[in-house]
Parts: structure tokens; sequence; C-alpha cells
């Protein structure tokens, strides 16, 4: 695959696996937070951790064009399309419930609701990134979906891990009205945005990436778990971050060309 | 006493704390090189410019300083609402925002430096990351602390009806925008390129070309800190002290002389064009006399 600015090493794994992989773990989160309120944090965090892994992965592949200063601004596109369809989807199905006499078991499906909404809200936000705005990247339709759908699973994602569940009214009292959901976009964002921010150039590495991100998201459940004054989670979760963080700068400090403890240029070869 | 004075004192300190927060940002983001002259740190490695400059790709500084206040406004919400004292909680807030500003810092280093370090030979100085790590955590807790009282004493006191998470997260984008906006220009273009006569801009030509020698050994990101605490932090305070400060004082004369809320609006609108418009054309007035006194730049 030729890329247009980045130019950098091959993929370590498919993208679609993990978005598979980090959607699929993100959905199940919810459901752990929804079902088991009492863990929602420790697990419904943990999980929710995959959407923005999988997030910055595809913001690697798509900013890997040479987007260079835009890399910030396409997460933040991923994180406002989250928000707009984390609120339509949760609002959707408590309208559809009132106003169309649907059995009260539509509230279940509220992740999938919000995947969906997402995903159509991504697609006709990528095909304006096309029309036009008239950005000639070829992957650019593909990974705006892909973006607003890891968005919008790690805003519900925290926010029912926070609040506890994903009912309207749980996430509404809960997430929404005392403003978590800002820093769910914030907070987030940065994971979904840093990892490939930081280790881009030509001699950026997939697996490098992928450890930042990781820790990246690891550090937005620790951000979440304080909030909550949840100790456990916030153990456990600077615990796994430290691991992943350590192996990072080990993995960097080994793929540099060299690394100094002393003020000195070292001399050009040319 | 009478409320009025108490929202006027709440006024006057968000202000002097938005003053400080803003001339900390400053200078914390220069120790990095964040934002806008980032891209020139970037690109002077594959000049051959080998650089001992702190690379603080986390993002964009407003984005980033939303984050870090979101941060410990959220921390500091949760421990109010769990019964701690206020600046107590504010402190741990700051202190927990501190410590995700450290990690998001050193990961864009590495990051930054090891994805062009073996194409262009740009060594990771490990020195440069534990020297710069304190000032850089350093200022950002000022900044981040200063910023959180502000928006503490705009919900509690201002009457901002938005819950606290969220008016930092809206204070701290605006801090790191007007850090970006104010405090750049003392330091890009003109420390960067120092060894350029002054005011040419940067050329294509020269993009890429930064100075790596300070006025004493190599230059880092600690000099240009020092270097803009002169003038580029101080300003930046200043521009953003009285962006709060004369910000609000459109809600404050609305509050006074209003009677219902339409008519409190209107009167703040009308207080918030004048002061528009008289700094719009102090500013022209600076700009004119600045083209009357040093005209246009002539390559001599």
């Amino acid at each position: 695959m030729s890329h247009g600015g980045g130019g950098h090493a091959a993929e370590l794994y498919p993208e679609n696996q993990v978005i598979l992989f980090g959607a699929i773990l993100a959905i199940v989160g919810m459901y752990i937070s929804q079902f088991l309120p009492h863990v929602s944090m420790l697990i419904g965090g943990l999980l929710a951790v995959g959407a923005t892994v999988a997030g910055a992965n595809t913001t690697r592949r798509v900013a890997a064009y040479g987007l260079g200063t835009g890399v910030p601004s396409i997460g933040m596109v991923s994180l406002g399309l989250g928000v707009i369809s984390t609120l339509a989807g949760v609002l959707l199905a408590g309208v559809a419930i009132s106003q169309f006499n649907l059995p009260n078991e539509l509230l279940y499906g509220i992740p999938i609701i919000v995947a969906v909404v997402s995903i159509v809200l991504g697609f006709i936000v990528g095909k304006l990134t096309v029309n036009p705005i008239g950005m000639k990247i070829p992957i650019m339709v593909e990974s705006m979906t892909k973006l607003s759908l890891m968005g919008a699973l790690s805003i519900l994602g925290f926010c029912a891990a926070y609040a506890g569940g994903f009912y309207p009214d749980v996430i509404i009292g809960g997430a929404v009205k005392n403003g978590i959901i800002g820093l769910a976009f914030i907070a987030a964002g940065m994971a979904i945005l840093h990892p490939f921010n930081a280790c881009l150039g030509p001699n950026e590495s997939h697996k490098r990436t992928l450890l930042l991100a990781i820790a990246c998201g690891f550090i937005t459940w620790f951000i979440f778990s304080i909030v909550k004054l949840d100790i456990l989670s916030s153990v456990v979760s600077i615990l796994l971050w430290g691991i992943v963080y350590r192996e990072f700068v080990n993995q960097s400090l080994k793929d540099a060309c060299c690394v100094l403890y002393t003020p000195e240029i070292p001399k050009k070869d040319m | 006493m009478d409320p009025t004075l108490l929202v006027l004192g709440a006024l006057a300190l968000s202000g002097a704390a938005a003053t400080v927060a803003g001339c900390a940002e400053d200078l914390e983001s220069d120790v990095g090189s964040q934002s806008n002259p980032n891209s020139q740190v970037q690109l002077g490695p594959q000049m051959g410019n080998i650089h001992r400059y702190f690379n603080k790709a986390i993002s964009g500084e407003p984005v980033s300083y939303g984050l870090y206040v979101a941060v410990a406004g959220a921390v500091a919400w949760a421990l109010i609402n769990m019964g701690l004292s206020v600046p107590i909680a504010l402190v741990v807030g700051a202190g927990i925002a501190a410590f995700i500003h450290g990690a998001y810092a050193v990961s864009a280093y590495l990051g930054r430096i090891v994805g062009q370090s073996k194409n262009f030979g740009q060594p990771v100085y490990m020195d440069v990351v534990l020297s710069h790590l304190g000032p850089i955590v350093g200022h950002g807790f000022i900044a981040v602390f200063c910023m959180l009282i502000a928006a503490y004493l705009a919900t509690s006191m201002l009457g901002n009806p938005f819950p606290l998470p969220l008016v930092a997260l809206i204070f701290g984008i605006t801090v790191g925008a007007i850090g970006s906006s104010t405090g750049d220009v003392h330091y890009g273009a003109e420390r960067e390129y120092q060894k350029y006569p002054f005011g040419g801009g940067v050329p294509v030509a020269n993009q890429g070309d930064i100075d790596i020698k300070a006025e004493t050994g190599i230059r880092n990101g600690m000099d240009s800190s020092y270097f803009c605490s002169k003038l580029g932090g101080p300003l930046t305070g200043l521009t953003f002290g009285l962006t709060v400060f004369l910000g609000g004082w459109g809600d404050i004369i609305g509050e006074i002389v209003g009677g219902d809320l339409i008519s409190k609006s209107v009167i703040a609108i009308i207080v918030g064009i004048i002061i528009v418009t008289i700094t719009a054309y102090l500013n022209r007035v600076i700009e004119v006399y600045a083209r009357k006194k040093y005209g246009p730049y002539t390559d001599r």
C-alpha cells in the first residue's frame, strides 16, 4: 500500500480485525456496565478501552496519507460525531418507546442503535469530505465511518461505565447532565488522536503506535476511575497503564538510532 | 455583604487567576515547543539540524489544555461532592491533571523523536526528557490550577449554569487557544530563526533550518522558555486576563442596571460591543504607530 506523506511500516494486524475486536469488546463492556453496575467501571471501563485503541488504529491508517497537523483534527471530528450519535441513539430509543408504543425491550438494543446511527452519520460526513470539500484520500469515507463508530462506542462505553448503565434515564442523569460526557469527549478523543500524532514519522512502527494506543486507553480508564472515586479500578488501571507504558518506552529506546544522556550532538556521517 | 460586591470580587479574582494561567500556559508550551513552533522542530532533523528541543506533540494546545483542565475539574467536582473542602479538591484535581500531562508529554517526545530517529540520525536525549519534564509539569500545574479556580468561581459565584467539568473543559480550551495564538508569535518565527534577520518571517526555503545553538552551548526548550518569560508569557497572561475580566463586565453591568432577563442580556451585549469597538480601535492605533515607526521590512 502506498501512502502519500507518511510512508510507514507494514501493519502488524489488519485494520478490520482491530475494528471488529474493539467494537465487540466495547459493546460487551456496555452490557456488563448495564447488568452488573457494581463492576461497571472495573470491567466496562476496561472493555471501553478497546474502542479507543481501534479508533487510534484507524486514525493511524487515514492520517498516514500525510495529514500532519490534521491528526488532532480528525480525532476531534471522530469524537464530535460520537457525541452526536450517542445522544441521538440513546434518545431515539426512548422516543420510539414513548411515541410508537414499541416494547420496552428496545432499550436493551441502545448500544446497537448508537452504533448504527454513528455508522450512518460517519458515512454521510465522509461523503461530504469527498464531494463538496474535495479531499483526495481514497479511504476517507470508510475511515470516517469507522472513526465515527469508534468515537461513539468509546463515549458511550466510558459514560455507561461511569453512570452504571446505558438506559436513557441512567445515562442522561448520570453522565450528561453533570458534564461527564464532556470529559469523555476530550479524554477519549486524546486517546484516539494522540498515539499516531505522537508516533508519526518515517520510522513509525505499528507496534509502538499500538502500544501507545493501549497505554492511552488505560490512562483514560484511569481518569474515569478516579472521577468515579472507584479505588479498585483506579489501582488496576494505573498498574496496567504502567506495564504498557513501560513497554512503550523500552520499545522506543530500542528503536532509536541512539540514546544519549549528555548534551552532545553526534557528528554527521555525510 | 452586598452580593454585587462579592460578584465583583469573584470577577477580579478570576481575571487575576486567568492572567497567571495564561502566562504559565505559554511558558509551559515554550519549554515543550508545543503547537505552532512544533512543526519546525519536527522538520529540523530532516534538514540536518540535530536538536535538543523537547518535541511535545501531544496535540494542539486547545485540545491538550481542554483535557488537563477537564480532568482537573471532573476530579475536583467528584471530591467536592464527596465532601472534601474546596481548596484541597482543586489542588488534588490539578495534581491528577499534572500527572496525565507528564505521561502524555513523555510519550509525545519519545514517539516523535523515535519516529524519525533512524532515517535522520536524531538521537533520543534522555537528559532532555528528565530535565524538561519538571518545568513542563510544574508550569502546567500552575496553569491548570488557576483555570480551575476561574472555572469554580464561574459556577459557584458568577452564575454559570453549567456543571463544573463542562465549564472546566471550555476554560481549558480557551486558555490553550489564547496561549497558542498570542504566545507562539513570540517563540516560533523569531526564537527558532534568530540567525536570520529580524522581521523577515520564515520563507519556505528556511523551514526546518532552526537554531540549534544557544547563547552558550546547545539550545534546549528551557532556553526558549527563559527567552519568552520576558515578553511572550506575560503578554499572553495579560491578553487572557483582560479577555476574562472585560468579558465579565458585560454580565456585571447588565446585572446591576437591568430588570428582567431580556433587558439584562441586551445591556450585556451592548457593553460587549462597546468593549470590542474600543479594543479594535486601540489595536488599529498601535498597528499604525508601529508601521510608521519601523516601516516595511527591507533586506539591506
